[in-house]
């Protein structure tokens, strides 16, 4: 039984031009004590899951379906009172652009202060000490607590934002682009400590990138996103060796690659399609080398191949020969249909 | 250029400003149209000064304590009230630009001395500094109009200097100087059409500036004698005790008129404020 | 710290002397460059040429310019603004007196128009796309383009004309006189006089610090530490008043420093609406009467009342702001 479950999640954004899903019947679920990455181009989504798990979404946009069940309970049914106990509690999140997301008028320490002992419910004194605690889980100097954020290097600033968010000891972490504005250096040592922590304080983290190297090093499953929806799922190593979406294929091949490295990277030609009116069939067919007339007019459906392993290809079972061709150039530069 | 029909489509508000703008530029220029007394005219019917008439029959808002048509004089009053506006806003527009050009194109002590000149006006008090120049030069619309002109234009210069700087390192003003144009040309050809919408935005909320003071220096009695302007009326009816006998048909249209008036150039401003510097949480 | 921040206000206060000084030199060539006999307002008709020309002596006004500026300059640094035209007394006397009735009205208007100002556009910002915004917003745009005197005219007929509720005009009730400046603020008969012209100078000020807090809000609001905030589960009004108001506030801060600008002049004509005896109202009735070193007088004191505060719009700004330091500037 998984941390959270999704089932058929639908997060709509009402805009000036009409209503578009950006999370279009997602079903996924998250285990307890596993990091579980979630990668796809901007725009496909991931965000907005991210947002919609904790429920706080822009004003354009709500939840129009599905289920989050997390211990038992549908937090999508949830009013907004009766949400808020899971916020930072049970459920917290590292936004993207953490560096923004620390107030800059407030000391550090008064807003993990502010955190502890409101959310929280802890004494001033316990509040303190916990701080102290935190910097040190995540390895962030104690005496920052005492200035301000624009005071902070960018690492600094990300790893005060993952210590905020760990602050009253979630069971789920939300981690959405955590490294993407970082150096190398700096992200391997983020990544390698959102590791460590994941193990010592028994955490789940959904680890959303567009940057599948990232998803290489640090997540134990891993799922990938496309327009709204999710394409393929299942262990990292087993993605990575046998990847069974076109889609997968073609971010492999756009990754430089040290294992087995490629003369040129491949990239994949064309744009995601509007949302606003998705065309009918398969998301990624005007764009995927190895499309057929079926892909055009029927959605493929997220199918379990094997066990823990999903994919939504109406040609997933012939995925062997298919990786063998994604790796020809030719291929990706004129669709198929 | 083309972006401007846009805001006046999308936004209201900047429709309803330029509404107004011509509605009080139609009567100015039709004043004689509607009404057939001069505003300066002491009205007599037979051997009776026509003073202190209440509104109403031939005085549509009745008339002064010497016996001068109220509406009379409101509608005249919309011509010294556009002039100066639009005058004077043309001008700190223009000294605006010229100077917020040259800062941002030359930059170096240019720059600093102009700057410097801003930030030393800025101290000083707008209305006292205006009072007592008018008062040196002598009341008439056009010193008020210059005076205006020559304290008004450091937030225009501001503006416009900062968005010179931003300019000056876009590429298609490095092409043009590798080319080989002379600065004056870069200035007048490149920069300056580029820098015309700020310069229209504050050029539309001076007029509002402009009419505000020019109401106020009148309203204090140094306000030009031969014109009648909406804060001539206002100074009249102070003196003519017209508070304290209730006359509200003296002086609550003229304010009005300047209220309408001002608030049409600030949404006409607003409306290319929108266009300037767009706001992304439309939603 | 400590140092850096008393050099910070030593510079400021160099630099307002040099703007002092720029100005009295303007009023100064103003004055003496005035076509015209300059003591045409202190003579009366009866002095004979002999006697004016005297009088012109007296004055050092047959030196040569420089010379005259000279002494102008050794006589202002020492306090000594030279003697009124009209009323034959000390000019610097006269402007001193007047100077609290200012302060009173002008410095009372900004602090009240800003707190009201900023509340209510923190208020706009939060009912935003309600029906409140699409009435709030016009009435506001409305109440900046009035001509402030025509607002002051109509609470005056309204509020002390058509119904008695407040005195029209001066500080204090005819006849009466108060002992002491502490007597006269605590005295309920100066703040009924003081309500009309306060309120007059709210209003008008009012309208800048609102539109910009709004502004500012409705940025603010969008601003990811915002959506943090309301991550951690922190109640809502914690978030609109602590993060959001908070950083919304600082621009609006230094707006004050540009609301100073025009409320010295809105307290000129509002003083003259209201016959309110301070420096505005004595300014205007100098310059009327062409009383030049009274005018120069009172334009001095004001021009130095603006100055100040934009100082201490200055440091309030530092104080809020923790990403701007005195060494910086």
């Amino acid at each position: 039984m998984g941390l959270l479950t999704l089932e058929d999640l639908r997060v709509e954004y009402r805009t000036a031009r009409g209503v578009s899903a950006a999370v279009d019947g997602v079903t996924l679920e998250i285990q307890e004590g596993e990091v579980l990455g979630l990668v796809g181009e901007s725009g496909c989504g991931k965000t907005t899951l991210g947002r919609a798990i904790i429920r706080v979404l822009p004003r354009n946009g709500r939840i129009a379906g599905g289920r989050m069940v997390f211990g038992g309970v549908d937090l999508a049914a949830l009013s907004e009172v009766e949400m808020r106990p899971y916020r930072w509690r049970e459920i917290a999140m590292v936004p993207q652009a953490a560096m923004d997301s620390l107030d800059p008028v407030y000391r550090l320490g008064d807003q993990f202060a502010e955190v502890l002992t409101i959310t929280g419910g802890l004494t001033r004194a316990a509040a303190r000490a916990r701080a102290g605690d935190l910097c040190d889980l995540v390895g962030l100097d104690r005496h920052r607590l005492a200035g301000y954020p624009h005071e902070l290097s960018g690492g600094m600033k990300q790893r005060a934002a993952i210590a905020l968010a760990l602050a009253l000891k979630p069971r789920l972490l939300v981690a959405d682009e955590p490294v993407t504005a970082l150096d190398v250096v700096v992200q391997h040592h983020i990544l390698r400590r959102l590791r460590d922590l994941k193990e010592t304080l028994s955490l789940s983290v959904l680890l959303i990138t567009h940057d599948i190297s990232v998803i290489a090093q640090t997540c134990d499953r891993m799922a990938v996103m496309y327009a709204g929806k999710i394409v393929e799922v299942g262990p990292t190593r087993d993605v990575f060796a046998r990847a069974r979406h076109p889609y997968m294929m073609g971010l492999q091949n756009s990754f430089p690659n040290l294992v087995h490295p490629q003369e040129t990277l491949i990239p994949v030609e064309g744009v995601p399609p509007d949302l606003l009116n998705p065309p009918p069939g398969c998301r990624f067919a005007p764009r995927c080398p190895f499309a057929v007339e079926p892909c055009l007019v029927e959605s493929p459906p997220l199918r379990e191949l094997e066990p823990g392993r999903w994919a939504a290809c109406h040609r997933a079972e012939e995925a062997e020969t298919l990786r063998g061709q994604a790796q020809e150039a030719q291929r990706w530069r004129v669709p198929a249909l | 250029m083309g972006n401007t029909w846009g805001v006046l489509q999308h936004d209201r508000f900047a429709l309803a400003g330029v509404c107004l703008y011509a509605l009080f530029i139609a009567v100015a220029m039709a004043a004689p149209l509607l009404s057939s007394f001069d505003p300066q005219q002491t009205i007599m019917q037979g051997d009776q000064l026509m003073s202190n008439q209440p509104p109403g029959g031939t005085f549509l808002l009745g008339t002064t304590n010497v016996g001068r048509d109220i509406f009379t004089q409101l509608v005249y009053g919309a011509r010294p009230a556009l002039t100066v506006g639009f005058v004077a806003a043309f001008f700190v527009a223009l000294i605006g630009t010229v100077v917020g050009i040259v800062a941002g194109f030359y930059g170096g002590w240019v720059d600093a001395v102009l700057m410097r000149l801003a930030d030393v006006a800025f101290g000083i008090p707008f209305l006292p500094l205006v009072i007592v120049l008018v008062a040196f030069l002598g009341p008439s619309l056009w010193n008020i109009v210059l005076t205006m002109a020559l304290l008004l234009w450091k937030d225009t210069a501001r503006v416009v200097r900062a968005q010179v700087l931003t300019l000056r390192e876009r590429g298609f003003v490095e092409a043009a100087r590798v080319l080989g144009s002379s600065p004056r040309r870069l200035m007048l050809v490149h920069i300056a059409p580029n820098v015309l919408p700020i310069a229209l935005l504050y050029g539309s909320l001076a007029v509002g500036w402009a009419i505000l003071t020019e109401a106020a220096v009148s309203f204090l009695g140094f306000g030009d004698p031969m014109r009648i302007s909406w804060g001539y009326m206002l100074q009249d009816a102070y003196i003519s005790q017209a508070l304290s006998s209730g006359q509200y048909n003296w002086f609550v249209p003229p304010g009005i008129c300047i209220m309408l008036v001002v608030m049409a150039g600030y949404f006409i401003s607003r409306g290319y404020e929108e266009l300037l510097f767009p706001r992304l949480r439309r939603q | 710290m400590k140092r850096s921040s008393t050099r910070w206000i030593a510079q400021r206060l160099a630099q307002m002397l040099l703007v002092l000084w720029v100005i009295a030199t303007i009023l100064f060539l103003i004055f003496r460059l005035m076509p015209g006999n300059p003591l045409v307002a202190y003579i009366d008709p009866t002095f004979t040429m002999e006697q004016q020309r005297a009088l012109i002596h007296e004055f050092g006004l047959d030196l040569p310019l420089w010379q005259q500026y000279l002494i102008f300059l050794k006589a202002s640094a020492t306090g000594d603004l030279g003697v009124s035209f009209f009323y034959r007394t000390s000019v610097s006397q006269l402007v001193w007196q007047m100077l609290p009735n200012t302060l009173i009205l002008t410095l009372g208007a900004v602090i009240i128009a800003f707190v009201l100002g900023t509340i209510s556009g923190a208020f706009l910002a939060w009912k935003r796309a309600t029906a409140v915004e699409s009435v709030g917003i016009p009435v506001a745009l409305a109440l900046r383009a009035a001509p402030e005197f025509w607002v002051g005219m109509i609470l005056l007929a309204v509020f002390s004309f058509t119904f008695s509720w407040f005195p029209s005009s001066g500080t204090a009730d005819a006849g009466a006189a108060y002992t002491s400046l502490w007597q006269q603020l605590t005295s309920p008969a100066f703040l009924r006089h003081l309500t009309l012209p306060l309120v007059t100078l709210v209003v008008y000020l009012q309208g800048l610090p609102l539109l910009l807090m709004r502004s500012n809000m409705l940025d603010v609001m969008e601003e990811e530490f915002v959506v943090m905030a309301r991550m951690k589960g922190l109640p809502e009004r914690r978030i609109l008043l602590r993060h959001a108001a908070r950083n919304a506030l600082l621009p609006v801060v230094t707006a004050f420093a540009l609301v100073v600008g025009y409320s010295l002049g809105g307290d000129v004509v509002v003083e003259n609406v209201f016959s309110w005896p301070g420096l505005g109202r004595l300014l205007v009735k100098a310059v009327a009467a062409k009383d030049y070193p009274l005018a120069q007088g009172a334009f001095l004191l004001i021009a130095a009342v603006a100055i100040l505060m934009n100082l201490a719009a200055d440091l309030v700004y530092t104080w809020l702001d923790p990403r701007v330091s005195y060494a910086k500037r």
